[in-house]
């Protein structure tokens, strides 16, 4: 089992959090003027990447808040977490 | 007019009572039903916003997370940095409500009344503690949960808000508040789960 932290409320257990697909992707501000494969793009291409992911998890058996996490896909360590809005940390991988 | 009778969610749950044992069992329930509920939303950021609350509660809405503040008849749960449960006596919510509604005119904020959504089981006895880890995940050593906090965490399967009770820093009872549709589930699992602590004697009245 996991502890995620949430930034409200703490060190909780994996099984009260929620994973919500990648992080920091804009919904475009004029969809009518897009073609269909921007479209597509922004709905469903995401990045796979091998290392340090930002994504998106929330607590949802606790506050039930939306946060941020920054995490490695090869060994699962979190590095941070992040309340939406702040910046993600460091360099944007 | 048909005589109309409230029923708490746990009704069903009265009736074993009459079977409990002799002696003093390790685990109490005791339903407290009825209670009033109020859903309180708004920006936690806006001293007017918090004044017009306190000026109705009489007491501060809780600002760190997980932590409660307790007023003469209501206590004010944090549930999210914007959102807040009050917990009020059987009926008081209706007053709450109307002068929350009129304190709250001119914000950007919410109270809805959520009351018969939820009901409440207190769990007290001496193992209480041993009883809740069986289903939750949350450390519930005095050290790191104690009255004065709070939590929303799962039961079980079900999804609960936990609160210590009592003085000092040792909690004599947890107050186990559960949505309605989850509170046969959750009763039962209580039940099922302090047999052996106290047999029949931990029933939900």
């Amino acid at each position: 089992m996991l502890l995620i932290e949430c930034p409200w409320c703490g060190p909780r257990d994996e099984s009260e959090f929620a994973y919500s697909g990648e992080a920091h992707i804009v919904r475009p501000l004029t969809p009518e003027e897009l073609t269909d494969e921007e479209w597509a793009d922004y709905l469903f291409c995401r990045r796979n990447t091998r290392g340090d992911h930002l994504e998106q998890w929330c607590h949802a058996s606790g506050c039930r808040r939306y946060f941020n996490v920054q995490r490695d896909t090869v060994t699962y360590r979190i590095k941070s977490v992040y309340k939406p809005g702040e910046p993600p940390p460091g360099d944007r991988p | 007019m048909s005589d109309l009778r409230q029923e708490s969610p746990l009704a069903g749950f009265r009736s074993n009572t009459a079977a409990g044992e002799a002696g003093s069992p390790g685990v109490i329930l005791t339903e407290r039903p009825f209670l009033g509920y109020v859903n309180l939303r708004g920006d936690a950021g806006d001293a007017t916003f918090l004044a017009a609350v306190e000026g109705v509660l009489r007491v501060a809405l809780p600002l760190d997370p997980n932590t409660i503040a307790e007023g003469e008849d209501v206590t004010a749960c944090w549930m999210g940095p914007d959102e807040w449960l009050l917990i009020l006596p059987p009926g008081a919510q209706t007053r709450a409500l109307a002068a929350l509604g009129e304190a709250l005119a001119a914000h950007h904020a919410s109270a809805v009344d959520t009351t018969g959504g939820y009901t409440l089981v207190n769990v007290a006895g001496a193992r209480r503690r041993e009883l809740l880890a069986k289903g939750c995940t949350l450390d519930l050593h005095p050290r790191s949960f104690s009255p004065g906090q709070c939590a929303q965490t799962n039961l079980g399967k079900a999804g609960v808000l936990l609160i210590p009770r009592g003085d000092g820093s040792d909690a004599q009872s947890f107050d186990v508040i559960v949505r309605r549709s989850f509170a046969d589930y959750l009763g039962l699992w209580l039940q099922h789960s302090a047999r052996e602590y106290g047999g029949a004697g931990a029933a939900v009245s």
